[in-house]
């Protein structure tokens, strides 16, 4: 598993294509931790899968199987037939946002059709036949696009989709007809959150029309202050407009996010140097880690690299950490199931270990005990 | 309490809305918030919206239900799935679901990709116009030259067709 964590940091940081946009965003990075676009799409002719039986729902997706080979926009496409795929196989999927909820219940006839190097994904018959979709590391919506969008025409010419001139692609639930696109990006607003604006601008972005969601978290209340932005509505504009519509609401939010950590930073610094304090007197000396706290913690520290106060890891590495130390991944990793207790002491030990050339800037000693110096008899379980 | 939804989860997201000056409450659970886009920032879930469109107008009885001839969901359905059926189930509810669709979007019209078998479905049947126009006024050159292109996009069509 760690392997797979370190994996997916270089996922992250390189991938040329990737970087490059992201540095011609102006390294929006720091605050946008991902992008991701779906597309929702339904075979003519073929019963909603919510709606059909399991017989049709099996007919889809061994229709789907059967061309997947036949797609050049796909390197490595496996089938993961959901009913077969383990509970904690099926946690994982979803920690990294591959699958839904829905998905993950692991029902009668879904599946997942997986392209690991091409960062695709399609779910079969979750609400509709086919969700497309693409993820990437920061602000990089323009490319996952052209991604989905050229899967979704080699998909086209393979397969009839249901369509209709006015309302467009024809989807299970009304609310994403048109073009059946959910774009979307996760971001911290952890400056926001400290100016107090917070409120503000969520209440303006829902004027503007578009979801705003927590991450793991309800209501504003957000782990992490990270949140989820999408657009809500999909009939009535081009994917390129929703797109790029919110791309600009984005760069303006970054901007916002950047404005706002440089006043704290400038004006109220005790109060940035109090919360760093505090998540590392947590970090260094906890022996139990709830993911949501976990998450809390890792954010803050991340907020203290992007204002340079803390060095010894990266951004994209935090972000990484925080997508390992989540249940479905402690399982695992750890290669048996685990009580909550269980989970929250591993997490604990990993994180840690992973923190320990964490130092506050312009210092040399270390921040968190490289050891575990309460004493306690558990090996390093993490590895490292 | 269970979710007001699904009826299976525990309810741990509460959404009070006002919707035309009343206002409405729903306990939900995470995965039916998050699956139905009930957002914490949306001032109408989609819920309430399909809910709130569909329950002013409760089918008299006696009175024969409209019901989708090709996947057979019935009105009620519609209803208790907040999902519809098929995809010819917006032509047979779309004086139903209208009003939703229009309030949920910010028009009603597609304007994004259209599937390249419609695609040449809607050239062929410009192209023949043209080609009856041409006859008509006896532009036998350029009505060549339009049946040449129609022909191939009919062999492209088959193409397609065959993959299929
Ligand atoms: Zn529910
Ligand atoms: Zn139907």
């Amino acid at each position: 598993m760690i392997e797979n964590c370190k994996k997916q940091e270089k996922r992250r940081t390189s991938g040329s294509r990737t970087r490059g946009m992201r540095r011609a965003a102006g390294d929006d990075s720091s605050i946008v931790i991902s992008s991701r676009v779906r597309l929702a799409r339904n075979l003519a002719g073929v019963a909603f899968p919510g709606w059909a039986g399991e017989v049709e729902r099996r007919m889809v997706c061994r229709q789907i199987a059967a061309i997947a080979a036949r797609v050049e926009e796909l390197q490595n496409p496996r089938i993961l037939m959901m009913d077969e795929v383990s509970p904690v196989e099926r946690m994982v999927l979803q920690e990294r946002h591959l699958i839904s909820n829905e998905l993950a219940e692991g029902s009668d006839g879904c599946a997942l059709l997986l392209d690991e190097s091409c960062g695709i994904a399609v779910m079969i018959n979750e609400e509709d036949h086919l969700r497309i979709q693409a993820l990437g590391a920061g602000l990089v919506l323009d490319d996952i696009w052209q991604r989905v969008d050229a899967l979704d025409n080699a998909l086209d010419s393979l397969l009839e989709y249901a369509f209709d001139e006015q309302f467009g692609f024809l989807t299970a639930c009304p609310s994403n007809l048109g073009t059946g696109m959910r774009a979307s990006v996760m971001l911290q607003l952890s400056g926001l959150r400290l100016t107090g604006e917070l409120e503000q601008v969520m209440n303006a972005l829902d004027r503007l029309g578009l979801a705003v969601r927590g991450l793991l978290g309800e209501g504003t209340e957000a782990y992490g202050n990270i949140f989820q932005i999408s657009n809500q509505s999909s009939l009535g504009e081009s994917e390129e407009e929703i797109v790029s519509g919110l791309q600009t609401l984005v760069q303006s939010l970054v901007r916002q996010e950047r404005h706002a950590r440089l006043r704290v930073l400038q004006s109220r610094r005790n109060l940035l140097d109090d919360q760093l304090g505090r998540a590392l007197a947590i970090l260094a000396h906890n022996r139990l880690l709830p993911s949501g706290e976990a998450i809390d913690l890792l954010a803050t520290l991340r907020l203290g690299v992007e204002t340079g106060m803390i060095s010894g890891i990266s951004s994209a590495a935090l972000s990484g950490l925080m997508e390992c130390i989540q249940p479905g991944h402690l399982q695992r990793s750890s290669g048996r199931g685990l009580t909550p207790e269980d989970r929250d002491a591993m997490r604990s030990q990993m994180v840690r270990s992973k923190l320990v050339d964490v130092r506050l800037s312009g210092r040399k000693h270390a921040i968190i005990p490289p050891e575990d110096t309460l004493g306690n008899n558990g090996q390093n379980q993490s590895g490292l | 309490m269970n979710c007001e939804l699904c009826n299976k989860n525990e309810a741990n997201v509460h959404y009070k809305q006002v919707v035309d000056g009343v206002v409405r409450e729903l306990f939900v659970c995470r995965e039916c918030a998050e699956r139905d886009g009930v957002c914490m920032k949306t001032p109408a879930g989609i819920f309430d919206m399909l809910l709130g469109g569909l329950d002013d107008d409760p089918v008299a009885e006696g009175v024969t239900e409209l019901r989708c001839p090709v996947c057979h969901m019935r009105e009620s359905d519609l209803k208790q799935e907040a999902r519809v059926g098929c995809a010819n189930c917006y032509s047979v509810f779309k004086d139903r679901l209208g009003g939703m669709i229009a309030s949920m979007h910010t028009g009603t019209l597609h304007r994004g990709k259209t599937p390249q078998s419609v695609r040449i479905r809607l050239e062929v049947g410009k192209l023949e116009r043209e080609l009856k126009e041409m006859i008509n006024a006896q532009r036998f050159e350029e009505a060549a030259a339009v049946r040449d292109r129609l022909a191939r996009l009919s062999a492209h069509n088959q193409s397609i067709t065959e993959k299929q």
